[in-house]
C-alpha cells in the first residue's frame, strides 16, 4: 500500500507541469509563442535562474515550460531546483485576468552529511490586471516538498551509526503569497519584478528568511 | 507523441528507482536523530526538577566536583568530552545535556521562555552529585560560561571557582554583538545558501526533524573558513532546535543580565578565548570579562570558539593550574 501511494504520488509529481513565472497574456503577440527568462534574486538563498515557456491555446490561453534554478555558492551546481509547469488562464473581463499556476519540482541539495533529492509540487492562482505594456497583480499559492531522498554521507553515519536512509514522506511546505509585476520594454522585452513572503505549512517553524524577491528580465519571440 | 511517451518512461524510470526503497515516516523517532534519555532508558540520565537529562561523570565522587556546561543554547555535551581529563588529576567531573538539548527530554516551547530555567536544572545537578562540604567549580563553553556566570550572580556563595571559554556575554547586548559579527556571511557564500536551501525541503513542528534539520544547518555554520575560527564542526548528538528558538526568541523582548551581583564573587576565575576567534577577539574578552571583580584572562593560542575540541593541548595547562589553586 506504502509503494502503491508513493508511487502515485511520485508520477504526479513529475507530470504535473507548472512555472513560476507569471505570464503577461495581453503582452504576447501573435507570432510570439516562446519566451526565455532570466531572474535573479532570494527564493530559499540567492539564486539565479533560467526559464523557457511556450504559450498556446487550448480554449484558453495556456503556456507550458521548464526552468532551473541555482543558489549561489562556490560549488554552483550541488544544490538546484528544476520545474515543470503549466498555466492557464481561467478568466479575463476588460483586463482583469485569473491564471491558475502548477508546477512540479525537483530539487536537489548536497553538504558534507547529506543528499537530498526532492520531489514536490507548487500550486497558486494569479490574478491582477495585465495591458499590452504592463501588469501588476498578486499571488497566492503552496510550495509542497511531498517526498524526499536523504542518503546520508560516511561523516554522518559516524557521527549517528544508527541514522537511516531513504525516501521520506512528507517533508516539508510553504504556503507563499506576493504581488508581481512587469513592464514591456519595445516589441520583444520585458522587465519584471516579484516579492512576497512565505509562511510555513500548518504550525511548522518558518524559514529563517521567510520572503522571496525576484527582478527577471525576458524575451518574447 | 514523443515528448509524451518520454515524459511516460521518465516516470517509469522515477517510480522503479523509488519503489526499490522503504517508504519512511520522518516522524518515528530514532531513524534521523539519535533517541533522547525518556525514549531509550539505557542510556545515562538523571531526573531533576521536573525532567530528565542526559548525564554521565568521571572520577572519584567525593573529589572537588568540575560541572561542564555546553553552549547553545541548544547544543550538547559530546564535543567537550575532552575535558574529562580532569578527572585524572583529582576532580570529579560532571557531563549533562541541558534540557532540551542533546540526549536530554525535550519540552514544548514555552518551557524555554525563562533563563531561569537553565539556572534551576544547573542547581538541581549540583544538588543532586553534591556531597557534603564538596567544592564546586563550574566550566563552561560559549553559552554555558554565560549560564555558569547566571547561576555565580545568583549564588555568588556556593560556587567555589570558575571556568569560561568564550561566553559570548554577560548582558545580552554583548552577546548579541559577538552572533552577529560571527553570523554575518557572505549572501553570494556556500555556506548561507546550504543554510537557507535547507528550508525549501523540511519543515516541521515537530522535534524530531527540527532537530535534524538544525543539525545539518549547524554543520553549514561550521565550515571551513568559519569566523569562529575553527577548523569544521565539532562532535554531536543531536541539535536542541525549539530549546534554542525559543531561547532566542525569550531573550529580544526579556534581556538578561548576568552581572548585577556578580561584585560579590572575589573568587579569582580562569577567562579563555581564542586566539583564532576572529568574532571574538581580545577587545570582547577584555569586555566581558570585566565584569568579574578578579579574573585570570588568558588567550588559547592556535584555537578558535571551539577551545575544548581543537584547543585542548593549550588550554589544559593553563586550567589544570587554576584547578589545582581551589583544591
Amino acid at each position: 500500500m506504502k509503494t502503491l501511494l508513493a508511487s502515485m504520488i511520485i508520477i504526479v509529481a513529475v507530470t504535473t507541469a507548472a512555472f513560476p513565472q507569471n505570464i503577461n497574456w495581453r503582452s504576447l503577440g501573435e507570432d510570439q509563442q516562446n519566451i526565455i527568462r532570466f531572474n535573479f534574486g532570494y527564493d530559499g538563498g540567492v539564486a539565479a535562474q533560467a526559464g523557457y515557456y511556450r504559450t498556446f491555446t487550448l480554449i484558453r490561453p495556456v503556456a507550458t515550460g521548464i526552468d532551473v534554478s541555482v543558489p549561489m555558492g562556490n560549488n554552483l551546481l550541488d544544490d538546484y531546483k528544476v520545474r515543470l509547469g503549466v498555466q492557464v488562464e481561467l478568466l479575463e473581463i476588460d483586463g482583469f485576468s485569473a491564471t491558475f499556476r502548477l508546477n512540479s519540482a525537483f530539487r536537489r541539495y548536497e553538504s558534507e552529511l547529506v543528499k537530498i533529492s526532492s520531489f514536490g509540487a507548487d500550486y497558486a492562482v494569479v490574478a491582477g490586471y495585465y495591458s499590452p505594456t504592463w501588469s501588476v497583480g498578486g499571488e497566492f499559492g503552496l510550495d509542497k516538498a511531498i517526498t524526499s531522498r536523504l542518503m546520508h554521507t560516511d561523516r554522518m553515519k559516524e557521527s549517528f551509526p544508527g541514522i537511516k536512509d531513504g525516501w521520506y514522506v512528507p517533508t516539508g511546505g510553504h504556503w507563499f503569497y506576493g504581488i508581481h509585476g512587469t513592464k514591456t520594454l519595445g516589441e520583444t522585452l520585458d522587465l519584471s519584478l516579484k516579492a512576497g513572503a512565505t509562511m510555513a505549512q500548518r504550525n511548522d517553524e518558518n524559514a529563517a528568511v521567510p520572503l522571496y524577491l525576484q527582478l527577471g528580465f525576458g524575451v518574447r519571440f | 507523441m514523443k515528448n509524451q511517451f518520454l515524459l511516460f518512461l521518465a516516470a517509469v524510470l522515477v517510480m522503479t528507482a523509488f519503489t526499490s526503497c522503504e517508504i519512511l515516516d520522518p516522524g518515528v523517532p530514532g531513524q534521523l536523530v539519535p533517541l533522547t534519555v525518556d525514549e531509550d532508558r539505557s542510556l545515562p540520565s538523571i531526573s531533576v526538577n521536573g525532567t530528565m537529562l542526559h548525564a554521565e561523570t568521571f572520577g572519584n565522587p567525593t573529589n572537588p566536583m568540575i560541572v561542564v556546561l555546553h553552549g547553545g543554547p541548544g547544543g550538547d555535551y559530546r564535543g567537550l568530552l575532552n575535558l574529562k581529563k580532569f578527572s585524572e588529576d583529582g576532580f570529579f567531573v560532571v557531563f549533562y545535556d541541558q534540557r532540551g538539548s542533546g540526549l536530554s527530554k525535550r519540552h514544548n516551547k514555552a518551557t524555554y521562555f525563562s533563563e531561569n530555567i537553565f539556572i534551576d536544572d544547573l542547581g538541581a545537578v549540583i544538588k543532586y552529585y553534591r556531597r557534603p562540604g564538596q567544592k564546586v567549580i563550574l566550566m563552561g563553553h560559549s553559552w554555558g560560561a554565560m549560564l555558569a556566570t547566571g547561576y555565580v550572580n545568583r549564588y555568588p556563595n556556593e560556587i567555589n571557582g570558575v571556568v569560561m571559554m568564550e561566553p559570548g556575554g554577560f548582558k545580552w547586548a554583548d552577546a548579541e554583538a559577538f552572533i552577529k559579527r560571527h553570523r554575518s556571511m557572505n549572501l553570494m557564500g556556500e555556506t548561507i545558501n546550504d543554510y537557507l536551501f535547507l528550508d525549501q525541503l523540511i519543515t516541521s513542528s515537530d522535534h524530531i526533524l527540527l532537530d535534524y534539520k538544525a543539525g545539518l544547518q549547524n554543520a553549514a555554520g561550521s565550515a571551513p573558513g568559519n569566523k569562529l575560527g575553527d577548523a569544521g564542526p565539532t562532535p554531536s548528538w543531536r541539535s536542541g532546535a525549539v530549546c534554542a528558538a525559543a531561547s532566542f526568541e525569550y531573550v529580544k523582548d526579556h534581556p538578561f543580565d548576568f552581572t548585577s551581583n556578580l561584585s560579590q564573587y572575589r573568587t579569582k576565575v580562569l577567562f579563555t578565548y581564542g586566539e583564532l576567534d576572529v568574532a571574538y577577539g581580545t577587545a570582547h574578552a577584555e569586555l566581558v570579562s570585566s565584569a568579574y571583580p578578579n579574573v585570570q584572562l588568558v588567550e588559547i593560542k592556535g584555537s578558535g570558539h571551539e577551545i575544548p575540541y581543537f584547543g585542548m593541548d593549550n588550554f589544559y595547562p593553563i586550567a589544570k593550574s587554576y584547578l589545582n589553586t581551589i583544591k
